[in-house]
């Protein structure tokens, strides 16, 4: 390997740096190599390293700079994260009490729900009492204990849920 | 050489040789290897980085039928170079008094 094949194997060895970055660096090389008055390959290598070793040194100097660099940029960015997630927030408390009235409204509904059908079923049970047919009666109060127990079901579904959201309301606010 | 030498300490030294005088690479290795054992190699990354780092500049002056790259240092770096000599020195006192070197007085 002389001069030229000595640079030339350099040159390929940091093709993945920036054209500016590798020219200077083989024009640094190229001349210390005149200034030795080195021509043959080997005396290159054993006075200044193999291409090999020269692009090691040179891109691991490289790749540890554009990793500072990568890590400032990551910081930059998780503040922008903060910033995000505080403008989040800052929403989400407005959103949040709106949906939770909405919540709450459905409960409300529901509940309401609950209790009318147990009051419609009690009123059709009563109806035992008026005079009608023997089978009117019995069809009256069959959907009456219907009515009460769908009420029943839904109101004891209400109350769950009802718990079940306030334990998760805690929950975001003392997060918060 | 028993004492290794430390990436601070060889910014610090090119620093020191180029704020003398302007100087290219040869020069310079040829300096660092009259005091220490470094590599013929390892001063490149040094001055690229101080260069990147505005510490150093650069400039052409042909020789024979080339150029020859000097080294010149910028006042950035005559800045950073007054602190890493006050660093030094601080640092040389301790370590010359744990020596139990001149300082006894």
């Amino acid at each position: 390997m002389n001069k030229e094949e000595y640079i030339k194997e350099l040159q390929k060895r940091l093709k993945l740096l920036p054209k500016e970055d590798r020219e200077d660096a083989v024009n640094y090389y190229e001349e210390f190599i005149c200034e030795m008055e080195l021509n043959e390959g080997e005396s290159i290598c054993n006075r200044i390293g193999t291409p090999k070793e020269v692009a090691k040194a040179i891109l691991g100097e490289t790749t540890e700079k554009q990793l500072e660099k990568q890590k400032e940029k990551k910081s930059v960015k998780g503040g922008a994260k903060v910033v995000w997630l505080t403008i989040l927030a800052i929403f989400s408390i407005p959103i949040l009490i709106p949906v939770g009235i909405c919540v709450w409204l459905l409960f409300l509904v529901f509940g309401i729900t609950a209790f009318a059908l147990v009051v419609a079923g009690i009123i059709s049970f009563v109806a035992l009492f008026a005079p009608a047919p023997i089978g009117q009666k019995l069809v009256a109060a069959g959907v009456g204990m219907v009515l009460i127990g769908l009420g029943m079901f839904l109101g004891i579904g209400v109350v769950q849920l009802i718990q079940l959201t306030a334990r998760l309301m805690v929950k975001i606010v003392k997060r918060k | 050489m028993t004492f290794q030498i430390t990436a601070p300490l060889l910014d610090a030294c090119v620093l020191g040789i180029v704020d003398h005088e302007d100087a290219y690479g040869y020069v310079l290795t040829q300096q660092f290897r009259n005091v220490m054992d470094v590599s013929e190699s390892t001063l490149y990354p040094v001055l690229r980085r101080l260069q990147k780092s505005g510490f150093l500049t650069t400039y052409d002056r042909p020789f024979e039928g080339r150029n020859r790259r000097y080294y010149s240092i910028t006042e950035e770096g005559k800045k950073i170079l007054c602190d890493y000599r006050k660093d030094w020195m601080d640092y040389t006192d301790a370590v010359g008094e744990l020596l139990g070197g001149a300082k006894n007085e």
